[in-house]
């Protein structure tokens, strides 16, 4: 039994102090993902905590036979959904005005060299372009470009067939590549004025 | 194939997962095609940028914040007598709802489609343990458009299944979409997020309208073979859906959400 799975069964028994270290575990890249998800610091810290406390709670329905990084993946892809539904749902609710304001929100930056400034601006564009991509295909960008899963891991993960996997992969770099290129244009634009 | 679909390969070639006869037709286009080849180029930019990104930090104090708000899950999978006193004290809780609400004889349907409360009572307990499987949302073709909303819309989808326009649908052509027929629907899911709150995000979403709710359930309107469709297509999304009512004609719809095995 690897070190893992002995967590895992000492976590069930009611033992915390395992429970703890498994969180060490995976706490990076589940706070990671439900980051790009959110693009937000304060809701993926609150999503991720959900999540722990999911994984607590069902930790004896957890099957030893599946793999638990795919498990936990799957917990945080659902609850990052289930927020971003609740999410649309108030932003329904909200006025034109303010959902505006929410959206120029930019935060203040210090001025910085020139060299450092473009690849920084290049990094908050991807950045922003990701944000911007539907749920979908921001999950399959995060879990493939950033986190280096298999194509069939994330086919377990997001428990959708392999092709559509292949299918969204492609749509959503595919997307990407063309976002960024149109935003990069503006932005050289802007530059050379 | 033109363009379009070579420009579907470039990234299962990039990650090496195209066929040997796909690959190399590939390999032939780009050696002819300039358009293509920046595409690759950029597309093999856009995957290293991506994955340059550096991760962001957990924010300080985030596993004190977790234990504290675990406080309470904490003693209940701690000590088994309150976890078994919990369980029981849910099964009473809903053996007494259900009572109620037959007592009181709100409706006929009602009556004839509810669970006896053993039933129910193991479904909640289930529920509570964590049966958690999780199946999420099943295939999602959407458009290739940017969508900050999310989801995309079903009538769409639809749309774009009929035109057969998209690389795809042509791959892997998408089941029939069926419809709910009956007046009482069971959804049967595996992941413990999906509650009546969950449907009435949905309903909303998609402009149903929404009659009434308890713990394992909504009501919703139909007005059209179109919504019976829309709640089909979104609940089986969530996990198998079997139709069990018996009035083929009425305008509500009861959707009872039931712990997946």
């Amino acid at each position: 039994m690897n070190i893992e799975s002995q967590l895992i069964k000492r976590s069930i028994d009611g033992d915390m102090d395992a429970f703890e270290e498994l969180v060490l575990l995976y706490d990076k890249q589940i706070y990671n993902y439900c980051f790009r998800m959110t693009n937000n610091a304060e809701d993926a810290e609150d999503l991720a905590q959900e999540v722990f406390i999911k994984v607590y709670r069902s930790l004896g329905s957890f099957k030893s036979e599946s793999k638990f990084s795919t498990w936990i993946y799957r917990i945080a892809h659902n609850t990052c959904i289930d927020n971003h539904r609740k999410k649309k749902f108030r932003l329904l609710s909200l006025s034109p005005r303010e959902e505006n304001d929410r959206q120029m929100n930019v935060p203040d930056r210090e001025p910085l060299p020139e060299d450092q400034m473009v690849s920084r601006e290049k990094y908050d564009l991807i950045k922003e372009c990701i944000a911007e991509l539907k749920p979908d295909y921001k999950s399959i960008i995060i879990l493939r470009d950033i986190q280096n899963y298999t194509y069939q891991e994330i086919a377990d993960i997001l428990n959708i067939p392999l092709g559509t996997v292949k299918s969204n992969i492609s749509r959503a770099r595919a997307l990407l590549r063309e976002t960024l290129k149109s935003r990069l244009a503006g932005y050289d634009e802007r530059r050379v004025k | 194939m033109d363009c379009k679909d070579f420009d579907y390969y470039i990234s299962l070639y990039i990650d090496d997962m195209l066929e040997e006869q796909d690959k190399e037709e590939l390999e032939n286009h780009l050696k002819q095609c300039k358009i293509c080849r920046e595409s690759f180029q950029e597309t093999q930019d856009v995957i290293s940028m991506v994955n340059s990104l550096e991760p962001e930090p957990v924010p300080h104090g985030f596993k004190d914040k977790l234990f504290s708000r675990m406080g309470s899950g904490r003693t209940l999978l701690a000590s088994p007598w309150l976890r078994w006193a919990g369980a029981v004290a849910g099964v009473l809780v809903i053996f007494f709802s259900i009572k109620a609400v037959l007592d009181t004889g709100i409706t006929d349907r009602l009556a004839t489609t509810v669970t006896p409360p053993g039933e129910i009572a193991e479904d909640a307990i289930g529920e509570e343990s964590g049966v958690m499987s999780f199946e999420s949302p099943a295939e999602d073709e959407a458009a290739m458009e940017v969508d900050d909303t999310g989801y995309a819309d079903i009538q769409e989808e639809v749309l774009r299944d009929e035109d057969g326009v998209d690389i795809i649908s042509k791959e892997q052509p998408r089941a029939e979409i069926s419809e709910i027929q009956s007046d009482v629907v069971e959804v049967y899911v595996q992941d413990i997020c999906i509650t009546p709150e969950t449907l009435k995000f949905i309903a909303i979403d998609n402009e149903l309208e929404l009659i009434g709710s308890d713990e394992n359930s909504i009501d919703i309107k139909v007005s059209s073979q179109e919504d019976r469709s829309i709640i089909y297509h979104e609940l089986s999304k969530l996990g198998e859906v079997k139709d069990i009512g018996e009035n083929m004609d009425n305008d509500q719809v009861k959707i009872i959400i039931r712990a997946g095995e």
